[in-house]
């Protein structure tokens, strides 16, 4: 099974070839069976990835360590749960896995629209086959993950998986993020082929939305739960650090935040037809460059597959290619493009949308430009600057106010031309109940402004969805219905807008749990056994220290009795591991959480007479942000749950 | 887990310096003995100084101490290695080993050696670590031990050969004869069935004692590979236990031990294992298992194999040119156009009779609105036929990618209007 997985991935190279000289050739002559063929060619190198993919996991389950690939991501004391996302676990495992996903997207794409769209679909077919073609030239030849270990040596053993690695969340976390990363290829494919064959209607993102929300949202659960690991297994206290790797999931997502909004404008108004074509194009481009950064070494990263040399090269190569020839058609067919529709009012829905674009836009530059800041410097100065989380706070905390006023203001005003009238009716409660809240927050004793203004602007957009969830129940029963009845029909009717007030919900709740982060509290103490530390309410004392021994790893544990206004809670128990396979230190923390803070302690030394350093970091309001993490899956569960046209009309 | 230098590879190391030398000049080394608490038990000791010479030749040498413990050897060769020790109470004190390789004349180098008073009590005695290589070398299983013995007293312990050992270290089970790297086992240490006793001199601080020995044969009579079946014994308790085994295609089975990073020296690879705290009169069991090798078809075969699969795939990509049903295409651009078109204004006045009764536009606004938007469309409607007529000709090709000869009204593919 190994060696017909290698050789499966070998033939997908001249399907590959065929499907991409198919197509083209199939929609400069005019000959569908020619571009039905080319389709065919697609399915089968879905199948033959699938088959690579069965054979690499084969290796890793049997213990194949005469693959370099196996040697180096799995062992035999591996528990068999984490062989399977050993698969991953390397450069070019989940090079594997990309492209395996993209070529399952794209078979499923050309399934679903086998009988639609048939001018679009051979430049479609050209697109994917390229994209998939790059990955498979890279797997059969720079980095294939069935190259055997040099021919003198011999591994009867691996040094398995980086023990941070194997976490349950590691088993779904990398798929989702490259669900989110791949689907975007297929509203790209789309959008290409829209250029290249001049179909420059509605056809390619009416078709692709789905598969755009789709990749949005796994691209945003792909960043929530990658947050939420390094939260728990990182022990650094934090869950976001601006890292390069964090960021390249971060500017796709923002771009297509803004693509998913002003798309709506192209499909009530018609306008914004190249804007749009050009943000699916980036976010796109950026799901590639964040690749790139993940992979080529050009940024350091606690979470990069580090490979130097001429590697990152051919992949940057291959971004610029791809988004070349996409703006490049775009520029061409712009004359084609322009809209004969103008914007009614600057009081209108669609000019929210278009500002709230502008905002996504100079948010992701910030990130882009904080990203690549070390490259530049060293590039212009020669000398490598770092630059930190209070750059991109700095800079892209305005952005972030100005992004949740205007996330409570869309939804309210009326699309082409509000009057002033209907403006004072609709904001007159969401902002007295904001004015109310920030007032609060400051009697409380809040005196910082980010905080304050997050508050009340927390409390504006909530008051917008639940204003805007009343008037439609409202709406709905004044023709008879009852409430449940109004709510289930007004939802189901309009899947996309009130699954994305629900979405804008998420945003609240991720926002006040950012806003606890300006009361972080960070604090380090020698303790002795049974000696107390009071903190902000609570006291820890410390019990003991024992060491641990387990088959993988050693290293001690901390007991920590936790009392809270003088009540006991538990009994924390952090820990210092030492893993002995890979050779790797571990800081495990506990965490006591509640809605209004998590306390999370560290134990970050332990001296012979058995004191315990200890680092406590008291992080109010961060476990909103994975609450609305999760409001956020249900929000895009509501937009996504297909509906029957019947029903929904 | 620290590796230790195997003293082999020293003696090797120390060759290979020997012999790159120009020419020899005259050298001196001399030193100091010292003891830490009685100064005067240095004077008129015996020191020892054993050399090679670059040429091979062997050099020994004794001088005394003199009164404050100063010794000095002169007219040494300037290219040769050299071992000093002292003699103090029938206990020979060893110095560091000196190598010199240096064109410069009247070279003198110092080394000191520190002596102790000896002592019979063992109870300062212990292991810190070990250190078990298994190898497969010429037909059999050998074992490279290394032991790190701490002497934490500042007397060199000596017992008795009648006496209890002062130490005593396991062995693993089936142990052939036991040797040093650099030679026979030295005076002091013996074996007694599968265990070293050792008797002294043990001196202070710590110091690393290596032992080879075979522990069977590597191949069965037939010449298949053999499997190590043996236990490490340990018989005084050790902090630290590293265990490796050359990997040459094997399955180990080390107990409780730890599965640890596999460990690489120059081009050969060692699977690891590590323990902690082990107690004296654990057994630690040791299996090796050769893997048989893995028994990959020939590269013909595979590829005969993968070649249906191949022809079933090309069989499948060229189903389309076999169908007679040419694949449906869908309505021509401009069917697709008013389609879009029509689709665009249900969504736009569904989503204004949304607003309006949800309170965002007056009755007025709405009627306004409702009628701009369809005089909008319907200009729309028209500029968009135009400009997808012109776009066609001026492209030459149909929608669905078929060109169009000059003339042609309708497309040959299709059937849509041109």
């Amino acid at each position: 099974m190994v060696e017909l997985g290698h050789y499966a991935l070998l033939l997908t190279l001249p399907f590959l070839l065929y499907a991409g000289g198919a197509a083209f050739v199939g929609a400069r002559a005019g000959r569908p069976k020619l571009v039905r063929s080319a389709e065919h060619a697609l399915y089968a190198v879905f199948m033959l990835f699938t088959l690579a993919m069965i054979g690499l996991e084969t290796a890793l389950l049997s213990n194949r360590f005469d693959l370099a690939y196996v040697a180096q991501t799995s062992s035999r004391e591996q528990p068999f749960w984490y062989k399977i996302p050993a698969l991953w676990g390397g450069q070019s495992g989940s090079l594997l896995l990309w492209a395996w996903m993209l070529s399952a997207f794209s078979a499923l794409a050309l399934f679903q629209n086998r009988n639609r769209n048939r001018g679009l679909m051979p430049w479609v077919v050209l697109v994917l086959s390229a994209n998939i073609g790059f990955f498979a030239v890279l797997l059969a030849f720079v980095t294939s993950p069935f190259e055997p270990t040099p021919v003198a040596h011999v591994f009867s053993n691996g040094q398995g998986m980086n023990p941070l690695l194997q976490h349950p969340v590691m088993l779904i976390h990398p798929p989702i993020l490259y669900t989110g990363f791949v689907g975007f290829a297929i509203p790209f494919a789309f959008a290409f082929a829209a250029l290249a064959s001049g179909a420059l209607g509605t056809d390619w993102f009416r078709t692709t939305r789905r598969w755009t929300i789709t990749a949005w949202f796994f691209l945003g659960c792909g960043i929530m739960l990658g947050g939420r690991w390094a939260y728990e297994v990182l022990g650094w206290g934090g869950y976001w650090a601006w890292d390069p790797v964090e960021n390249a999931s971060l500017m796709p997502f923002l771009v297509g935040t803004a693509y998913l909004h002003s798309v709506i404008i192209q499909e009530k108004r018609g306008m914004l037809r190249i804007w749009n074509l050009a943000l699916i194009g980036l976010a796109y481009s950026l799901c590639l460059f964040g690749t790139f950064l993940t992979r080529s070494g050009i940024v350091q990263s606690v979470h990069s597959f580090t490979q130097s040399g001429w590697f990152g090269y051919v992949f940057l190569g291959y971004v610029i290619v791809m988004a070349g020839v996409f703006f490049g058609l775009l520029l061409w067919r712009a004359p084609m493009l322009r809209s004969q529709t103008r914007l009614d009012s600057m009081l209108s829905r669609e000019a929210s949308f278009l500002l709230n674009n502008y905002v996504f836009l100079g948010l992701c530059s910030i990130v882009f430009f904080g990203t690549l800041y070390p490259v530049f410097s060293e590039a212009l100065t020669g000398q490598r600057i770092q630059i930190g989380p209070p750059f991109f706070q700095r800079y892209a905390g305005p952005l972030a106010i100005a992004l949740l006023f205007l996330t409570g203001v869309g939804p309210l005003i009326a699309w082409r031309r509000a009057t002033w009238v209907n403006l004072r009716k609709s904001f007159l409660w969401p902002v007295v109940f904001s004015a109310v809240v920030a007032a609060v927050t400051v009697i409380l004793g809040v005196d910082q402004f980010y905080p304050v203004a997050f508050a009340g602007l927390c409390a504006f957009v909530a008051a917008t969805v639940a204003e805007e969830y009343a008037r439609g129940i409202r709406a709905r029963m004044r023709r008879g219905e009852n409430p449940v009845r109004a709510f289930i029909e007004l939802v189901r009717r309009n899947q996309q807008r009130y699954g994305g007030y629900v979405v804008h919900l998420s945003v609240i709740l991720i926002f006040i749990g950012f806003a606890g982060s300006a009361f972080d509290l960070e604090e380090t103490r020698l303790l002795s056994p049974g000696e107390r530390w009071e903190l902000n309410g609570h006291t820890l004392e410390y019990r003991q220290a024992l060491p641990i021994e387990e088959p993988s790893y050693a290293g001690a544990v901390a007991r920590i009795a936790l009392y809270r206004d003088g009540q006991p809670v538990g009994i924390l128990k952090p820990e210092k591991r030492i893993y002995f396979q890979q050779d790797q230190p571990a800081t495990i923390p506990a965490i006591s959480s509640s809605l209004n803070e998590d306390l999370y302690v560290i134990l970050v030394g332990l001296e012979p007479d058995q004191r315990a350093a200890l680092k406590v970091y008291l992080n109010p309001l961060v476990n909103w942000i994975w609450i609305g993490g999760l409001i956020f899956v249900i929000g895009n569960a509501l937009i996504l749950w297909p509906l029957s046209e019947k029903s929904a009309n | 887990m620290r590796r230790r230098l195997n003293p082999g590879h020293l003696a090797l190391a120390l060759l290979a310096m020997l012999s790159w030398a120009a020419s020899a000049r005259a050298a001196s080394i001399q030193g100091r003995v010292l003891h830490a608490s009685r100064p005067g038990a240095a004077a008129g000791l015996a020191v020892h100084l054993h050399g090679l010479a670059r040429d091979g030749k062997a050099i020994e040498r004794e001088t005394r101490t003199d009164a404050v413990g100063h010794y000095r050897f002169e007219t040494l060769p300037g290219h040769g290695a050299y071992f000093i020790a002292a003699e103090f109470e029938e206990v020979r004190f060893s110095g560091r080993l000196v190598t010199l390789s240096t064109v410069d004349a009247d070279r003198v180098e110092t080394v000191d050696i520190e002596i102790y008073d000896a002592s019979n009590d063992p109870s300062s005695v212990s292991v810190e670590r070990e250190q078990w290589v298994v190898e497969r070398e010429a037909g059999v299983y050998r074992m490279r031990q290394t032991v790190s013995i701490r002497n934490s007293a500042q007397r060199v312990v000596i017992v008795e050969p009648e006496a209890k050992a002062a130490l005593r270290i396991g062995l693993a089970r089936g142990a052939g004869p036991v040797r040093t790297p650099l030679g026979p086992l030295p005076a002091g240490i013996d074996v007694v069935r599968d265990l070293l006793e050792l008797r002294g001199p043990i001196y202070p601080g710590e110091r690393d004692y290596s032992f080879l020995y075979d522990i069977g044969p590597a191949t069965e009579p037939g010449g298949a590979p053999r499997a190590l079946d043996t236990e490490l014994r340990i018989p005084a308790d050790i902090p630290e236990l590293n265990l490796f085994v050359k990997d040459f295609g094997i399955e180990v089975g080390a107990g409780g031990l730890h599965a640890s990073r596999p460990a690489r020296e120059r081009d050969v690879f060692y699977l690891s294992f590590v323990g902690f705290d082990l107690a004296a009169g654990s057994v630690v069991p040791l299996r090796v298992k050769p893997l048989p090798p893995r028994q990959a078809l020939p590269r013909s075969i595979q590829v005969a194999g993968v070649a249906p699969l191949a022809g079933l795939l090309a069989w499948f990509v060229a189903a389309p040119f076999r169908s007679s049903r040419v694949p449906g295409h869908a309505p021509g651009p401009e069917a697709d156009a008013a389609s879009t078109r029509s689709a665009a204004l249900r969504t736009a006045l569904a989503d204004l009779e949304h607003d309006f009764e949800t309170g965002k536009l007056s009755d007025e606004d709405r009627n306004r609105l409702q009628k701009d938007l369809e005089a909008v469309h319907q200009v729309d409607a028209g500029f968009g036929k135009t400009r997808e007529r012109e776009a066609g000709a001026a492209a030459g090709r149909c929608g669905c990618g078929r060109r169009a000869e000059p003339g042609d009204r309708f497309c040959a593919a299709c059937g849509s209007s041109l």
